[in-house]
């Protein structure tokens, strides 16, 4: 059994390697490569090959004192304590090991024991939990205060990782003893959260009397918080409930080969006894292994074809439409019609005049209420900080629903449309959306300036025409950033299919970094001519009829041409779309 | 070959298989059959022992399934209705997995002549992603018939195979059924299982309603007419047999 685990995971392991060089031979797989690459060997590798090539090492992190490590500990083992309490209190699903269909289908059935199958997927998480460790050992390699060597904290990482896989097997095979023994979900959780609240106040009541309060000295810096915090965790009894799991992350924490070859025997006689929990439990896993196996399968293939995320199998409740659609008019209405339906009642116009009253009725209470400077500036910061980033991203999310617009291509050309018509129509639904929640966290963020006193050296009257100025550009802007996703699916089709999961690795990784960077690349192109016009008109009109009419006008220009490229781009789009060959371009 | 005796599945208070008993001798084909949610999936997962039942006995070619899982699923193949495959795996060496699986020392031996048989001689180096539906049903086939099991239990094999595809699966079962495997053919196909199968059982809401050989089935629910299987189905059931009038459309 072993022996044939090994063989399939080795040729597994070989002929994905071959296909995956093999596949190298189309550009985009070789240019995803190479991107993937150079990314992995600039954020991972650089340091560590400079300094083999140099001969010398990379500069050590700064090393906290050595004293910390017990409180470090601490923090590590409360980490620890929370993830398995979640464990037991939050799923609600059956015994289930993670094996593919494809492994359901013959091992299953073969002649093995129970037993073995468990072991089979033990060794199999192994594989994860190395490679995993192998990142995380790069990723917290410059965080590794305390000192110790590379080869230490790995073996810390898979003393870490590989004990909570096997607490979580071993949890889920406990909660179906107890669901076989008459104990349900929910009376479960209940028996986990009481007691979870008893440890909690018991340890908390205790503390109140036993250790003193933080003092201001405490918060002085990092280093005496954690002295502070570590006490506390250290104090009994909360030390004598964290005992069991500091043992699982002292390793990691060892500072030396000394202390580690101390604690890494308590550690390994844990993880050894969480593997006995998991071989001898007489658990019934094999149905839920099976429906698990069956949703992962599903899901793979709905992602592959770009249907992910999934809508569940049930039926949903029938949702009212946003608006009476007749049954003549414009077509790209009927798209955001239907798109608004699929939606649901969140998305509605009353819904965003309701959020912009509640925002405005927000404006006046801070104000009234005087609420402090540093509250209303976070909001502001957040609210605009937000809009900033969905204005840069939530383009980007629209590229799944652009794979799965691939795959209702036929459908859409089936219809007696232009192509401008349909690429319209799919465009604008997120548009308005996106829009729409721009402009309200523009109308949450922007009035706190007004008495915040950080709009400095902008007059009230000129911030508000400002402010409008955005307002009037957003729109075309979003349309602009959301049609270069369309565009890619166009005209590289392949990629954007390609990377809708097939196989994954540093070479699909590298295709999303170009994607990126050429995303980023076209909508500089794209702003410029609005930019450079909008910043004449300001800049020719200012003088002549004011700062403000001319920040109104430079928007309006900004826009009028950001909207005139918005509708060149849907018309070249739609054309694109009409001699779209879908034999030829994604042969299936 | 296959003695079920007493078998029953519980899903807390759910019965899906309740009290299930028959025997499959080698050479025979015995078709089963049953509405959607009949418990017919539940009873092959529990005869192949991919899921324990909650009682009953399970003997497959005298050995118990239970008490010997291991010696009891060296005589077993089972086909499920999609073929699935590993997908970094070529056909050769799918071979050579189950062939480790089994402990079948002479694979290579065997497995050359299977995949002839199979018109996939010319294949052994492709992986499932290269291969057609039809082919990758065969490979299944292929793996099944490797370790030369005894007792075989196919589960909806029709299912989206080309009428070539159809015939060849139809040939397969037949030979092995001359060549002594006892066999579990479970569709909603009836035709195929006229065609293919000696016996029948047919399963509702997870209770046995009709067994025995197909003339004895025909027999027990006949009124001195010629019976088709379809018919003895829809009497054992108690389902409609009358189609409803189809809808007019506008």
């Amino acid at each position: 059994m072993i022996s044939a685990f090994f063989y399939l995971q080795a040729t597994t392991l070989k002929n994905r390697l071959v296909q995956r060089i093999k596949r190298l031979k189309q550009p985009k797989y070789l240019f995803g490569a190479i991107a993937g690459a150079f990314y992995f060997y600039f954020f991972f590798f650089r340091k560590v090959i400079g300094g083999v090539f140099s001969g010398q090492h990379a500069p050590a992190a700064p090393t906290l004192p050595v004293e910390l490590a017990p409180y470090l500990t601490s923090f590590g083992a409360l980490l620890i304590f929370v993830v398995i309490a979640i464990s037991w209190v939050l799923p609600s699903g059956r015994a289930a090991l993670q094996f593919t269909e494809a492994e359901v289908a013959f091992l299953f059935p073969a002649p093995i024991t129970r037993k073995r199958l468990i072991h089979f997927k033990l060794l199999r998480s192994q594989i994860t939990i190395l490679i995993s460790t192998f990142f995380l050992s790069l990723i917290f390699r410059r965080a590794s205060y305390l000192g110790g060597s590379p080869l230490m904290h790995a073996v810390g990482w898979w003393v870490i990782l590989s004990t909570l896989s096997l607490h979580f097997i071993a949890a889920s095979f406990a909660r179906e003893r107890l669901l076989s023994l008459g104990v349900h979900t929910n009376r479960r959780r209940a028996i986990a959260l009481t007691a979870l609240t008893a440890l909690v106040c018991g340890s908390v009541w205790w503390l109140r009397s036993h250790v003193a309060p933080p003092s201001t000295a405490d918060f002085n810096n990092a280093e005496t918080l954690i002295r502070y915090f570590g006490n506390v965790l250290q104090s009994p009894p909360v030390g004598w409930i964290l005992a069991p799991f500091a043992l699982i992350v002292r390793p990691y924490f060892a500072g030396d080969l000394s202390s580690f070859s101390l604690v890494i025997g308590p550690a390994l006689a844990v993880m050894a006894l969480h593997y006995l929990w998991v071989v001898r439990a007489d658990v019934s896993f094999e149905e839920a292994s099976i429906d698990h196996a069956r949703k992962q399968a599903e899901q793979v293939a709905a992602i592959r074809s770009g249907e992910w995320p999934r809508r569940p199998d049930r039926p949903g409740k029938a949702r009212p439409a946003p608006f009476a659609l007749k049954p003549q008019g414009n077509i790209p209405m009927a798209f955001l019609w239907k798109n608004l339906v699929a939606m649901g009642p969140f998305f509605r116009i009353r819904t965003w005049l309701l959020f912009a009253t509640l925002i405005l009725g927000f404006h006046v209470w801070a104000r009234t209420t005087h609420l402090s400077r540093e509250v209303y500036g976070a909001v502001a910061a957040c609210s605009l900080g937000f809009g900033a980033w969905l204005l840069v991203v939530g383009p980007m999310f629209m590229r799944q629903n652009v794979r799965l617009m691939v795959t209702h291509f036929d459908l859409l050309k089936s219809y007696p449309l232009r192509g401008w018509q349909v690429v319209l129509g799919s465009l604008t639904s997120p548009i308005v959306i996106l829009a729409a929640i721009e402009w309200l966290l523009l109308m949450l963020g922007t009035p706190v300036f007004g008495i915040s006193g950080r709009a400095v050296a902008i007059a009230p009257a000129l911030f508000a025409f400002g402010v409008l100025g955005i307002a009037l550009i957003l729109p075309p802007l979003t349309g602009m950033m959301l049609s270069i996703p369309f565009a890619a699916t166009l005209y590289f089709p392949a990629w954007v299919e390609n990377s809708a999961g097939r196989g994954g690795g540093i070479e699909m990784m590298g295709q999303r970094l170009i994607f990126f960077a050429g995303y980023v690349v076209v909508l500089l192109v794209a702003l410029l001519p609005a930019v450079l016009c909008g910043g004449l008109a300001i800049f020719a009109l200012a003088w002549l009829i004011g700062k403000a009419a001319a920040i109104v006008i430079g928007a309006i220009v900004g826009s009028i041409i950001l909207s005139a490229e918005f509708v060149a781009t849907v018309w070249w789009l739609g054309e694109r779309f009409e001699h779209f060959d879908l034999s030829r371009e994604l042969p299936r | 070959m296959i003695e079920v005796t007493g078998l029953t599945k519980r899903y807390g208070d759910f019965t899906a298989v309740h009290d299930l008993s028959f025997n499959v001798q080698p050479g025979e084909v015995m078709g089963l059959v049953g509405p959607n949610g009949a418990g017919k999936t539940t009873a092959l997962r529990s005869v192949t022992g991919i899921i324990p039942p909650t009682q009953g006995a399970v003997h497959l070619g005298g050995v118990d399934l239970f008490a010997n899982p291991v010696a009891a699923k060296r005589q077993l193949a089972f086909f499920p209705d999609e073929p699935r495959l590993f997908e970094y795996l070529t056909v050769w060496q799918h071979l050579n997995f189950v062939a480790r699986l089994y402990g079948v020392v002479d694979w290579a031996e065997r497995a050359g002549p299977i995949l002839t048989e199979l018109e996939m001689s010319d294949k052994k180096d492709l992986l499932p992603g290269e291969l057609s539906r039809g082919m990758k049903q065969k490979l299944a086939i292929a793996c099944g018939l490797l370790h030369r099991p005894k007792v075989i239990i196919f589960d909806e094999p029709l299912t989206g195979l080309d009428p070539g595809g159809i015939r060849r699966m139809k040939d397969v079962m037949k030979r092995l059924a001359r060549d002594g495997a006892a066999i579990i053919l479970s569709s909603h196909l009836l035709s195929l299982l006229e065609e293919v199968c000696s016996h029948v059982l047919i399963l509702q809401n997870g209770e046995k309603k009709a067994h025995g050989t197909m003339l004895d089935v025909r027999t027990r629910f006949s009124n001195g007419e010629q019976l088709s299987l379809e018919d003895v189905f829809f009497r054992a059931t108690g389902d409609t047999e009358t189609p409803t009038t189809p809808p007019v459309l506008p």
